[in-house]
């Protein structure tokens, strides 16, 4: 997979590190977004 | 910034501040500040950047937006003199992941300049952006078509495993607080993340080229966006 988004932008610089600080908000924001995205899903079902 | 006329006066606050302000300027010196207005370049910030050219500039931070001032006057209690000056966090995202997207896009840092003000306050501008995908992905094949959306619901990103466009909603900037403010220096620091997901939730591939241009105001504080 690494290979994969490198090659879609060879010339991108390697993603900067973040602190433990903002991986935990990070952590807790993609969990945020699953969760908005799954309700989107179940409401349009609906 | 309108410039003001120059007046005389004694004793002269401006002269003195810097080494060399009473020494006599030449026409040339003046007439370059003209061709400098004349060219737009007075008022063009010039940033930096910190690493060699990589096609995309990473978060900036820009503050030449708007500047209001407001008098010395009562609110729920004494309030001092408020200059709210607009702030822009600019920047060009590669984006390759799945249907989820939550972008760290750095830390916005506001310190209180006036101990009277007191609480930071920010106030909203706007969000704007786009969103551009070519089909398969590839930036830099120049026969592919671009399609190109505007940073909101209804964005598309082109997934690459499925090989079709993924409609992004939920698109917003959140301003994620770092706690309280600091007791000693009113310190207050917010991670800006850049959040959407796709209509269809995958774990394929998916990528687009995400521009941003993130709007704020803030009132009599030294504001800075560091990576944390």
């Amino acid at each position: 997979m690494t290979q994969e988004i490198k090659s879609l932008f060879p010339n991108s610089p390697a993603p900067k590190p973040v602190s433990e600080k903002v991986q935990v908000i990070l952590d807790e924001s993609k969990s945020k977004v699953e969760a908005e995205q799954a309700k989107f899903i179940a409401d349009k079902n609906s | 910034m309108a410039i003001r006329k120059f007046k005389p006066s004694s004793p002269d606050k401006s002269l003195g501040k810097i080494k060399g302000d009473i020494e006599l300027a030449r026409f040339g010196h003046i007439n370059r500040l003209v061709d400098d207005v004349e060219t737009g370049k007075a008022n063009q910030e010039i940033h930096t950047l910190n690493y060699p050219f990589v096609n995309y500039p990473e978060s900036t931070l820009f503050n030449a937006g708007p500047l209001y001032q407001y008098p010395s006057g009562q609110g729920m209690g004494p309030i001092s003199a408020v200059t709210l000056n607009s702030y822009k966090v600019r920047g060009i995202l590669q984006y390759s992941g799945n249907s989820v997207i939550s972008e760290y896009l750095g830390t916005i840092k506001l310190i209180p300049t006036d101990e009277l003000f007191g609480a930071l306050i920010l106030f909203p501008g706007k969000i704007t952006g786009m969103v551009a995908a070519t089909e398969d992905g590839n930036f830099y094949d120049t026969t592919l078509d671009v399609t190109i959306t505007p940073l909101a619901d209804g964005a598309q990103m082109w997934d690459i495993d499925a090989a079709v466009y993924n409609t992004l909603y939920g698109v917003k900037v959140m301003l994620y607080s770092y706690g309280p403010a600091d007791p000693v220096t009113g310190e207050i620091n917010y991670a800006l993340v850049l959040e959407a997901y796709g209509s269809v939730p995958t774990g394929d591939l998916a990528t687009s080229l995400i521009s941003y241009d993130f709007e704020f105001a803030a009132g009599n504080a030294n504001v800075t966006l560091w990576w944390d």
